[in-house]
């Protein structure tokens, strides 16, 4: 089955996307695939993450995924198959570079798949290579690192599923750092709703990030992840958190109180698992030593 | 009343099981009698997960008061102290009023 890639492949494209490819209950379509990219105009970093999640996810299902593409061009200032060659996508599936001149750009982590087992020194190594480029100290990325870990940690608590999609891209004009992190587990409001079945989606991601819900998928959950995420996120470093999963969006983002602000709603497009986008800004980074104390 | 270096004991604190392990060393001390001053002297980052086994824990054998006495951290970040602080104040002033939708 012939799939075509949208144009651009963004967090609003990408459902009729995987619509086509997966059904409401994340089962195959078909018995094989051929994704085109031919049509493809522009990629974000989200793009990258959720392909390579579905691709992962088929080949579980033992379904054959073949591409068909167009050589970069590489003198053109944007061409998103030069993107996706100089981020090893073509070479983690097809084993190979498109051409000679890939090379990975330093403003970005290549997209892989991590496990938890895996992903603290995952996590440490990329904190390594994100305080190189901007040119500060490992230590002061500690929120930024601690923000991926409840990803993680969650993951491993409610998906089940053991391992993630992830891709990073750093903006230094834009002084952003954006984090794109998937699975295809059940998702966020289906985990929800085998408690709450009156729930809709967007009511189910509002109650996941409310600090002391908890659906003790784990014995010793306490409902505090991703509401630690969004508090880090949003209210310690300024920056945004959007979250897809099965219908359901909620994005949150700074007010103008110093607090957040948090939209949730419901989409006819369907994600199978959760895609989790965190965009960091790396204006607001700053290592803070600070005394303990209880008042 | 001696410091416990966190790093000492786990490689990162990060899981659940990281947690528990700190929570052991701490309730020991406590069982002593001892005050506890953990110090998070090389650590960059902590989950909640973490502070839950850790920390949050303790008010299953402790009250609030006595674990604000006896426990204190040094070495410490502020984005860490804020999650100890703020998951604190959830359990022991709004947990027992959280109702769920």
């Amino acid at each position: 089955m012939k799939v075509y890639l949208p144009r651009e492949f963004s967090r609003s494209t990408m459902y009729e996307f995987i619509g086509q490819v997966l059904d409401d209950d994340g089962q195959p379509r078909a018995n094989e695939f051929d994704f085109d990219f031919t049509r493809l105009g522009f990629i974000e970093p989200v793009g990258v993450t959720v392909l390579s999640n579905l691709i992962g996810r088929l080949w579980k299902y033992k379904i054959p995924v073949k591409f068909t593409y167009v050589q970069p061009r590489r003198d053109k200032k944007f061409c998103p198959i030069a993107f996706l060659d100089d981020s090893m996508f073509f070479r983690q599936y097809l084993n190979k570079t498109l051409d000679n001149q890939a090379s990975l750009r330093s403003t970005t982590r290549p997209l892989e798949n991590v496990t938890y087992e895996r992903s603290y020194e995952y996590l440490d190594s990329t904190m390594f290579w994100l305080a190189g480029i901007l040119n500060i100290t490992k230590i002061s990325l500690g929120n930024i690192k601690s923000c991926l870990q409840e990803i993680f940690n969650n993951i491993k608590d409610h998906s089940h599923e053991n391992n993630g999609y992830i891709f990073i891209q750093h903006y230094p004009s834009r002084k952003r750092v954006t984090v794109s992190v998937s699975d295809f587990g059940i998702g966020i409001p289906r985990s929800i709703q085998a408690l709450r079945p009156t729930l809709t989606d967007s009511e189910a991601l509002r109650l996941a990030i409310t600090q002391g819900f908890s659906t003790k998928s784990t014995p010793r959950n306490r409902g505090a992840g991703l509401d630690t995420l969004l508090h880090n996120v949003v209210i310690g470093n300024g920056g945004n958190v959007y979250i897809h999963s099965n219908h359901g969006i909620l994005y949150s983002t700074p007010d103008c109180y110093d607090g957040m602000e948090i939209i949730s709603m419901s989409t006819d497009g369907f994600y199978p698992g959760t895609l989790i986008e965190i965009e960091f800004r790396t204006d607001t980074i700053e290592f803070e030593e600070e005394e303990f104390s209880w008042e | 009343m001696g410091v416990i270096r966190v790093l000492d004991h786990v490689r990162h604190c990060y899981s659940n099981a990281d947690g528990l392990v700190i929570q052991a060393v701490i309730k020991q001390q406590f069982d002593l009698g001892n005050k506890v001053v953990l110090s998070f002297e090389g650590v960059d980052s902590v989950s909640s997960s973490f502070i839950n086994s850790a920390f949050i824990e303790l008010l299953d054998f402790y009250d609030f008061e006595f674990i604000k006495k006896n426990l204190g951290f040094i070495n410490s970040i502020k984005t860490i102290n804020d999650t100890i602080k703020r998951r604190f104040s959830f359990e022991v002033n709004e947990r027992n009023s959280f109702t769920y939708v």
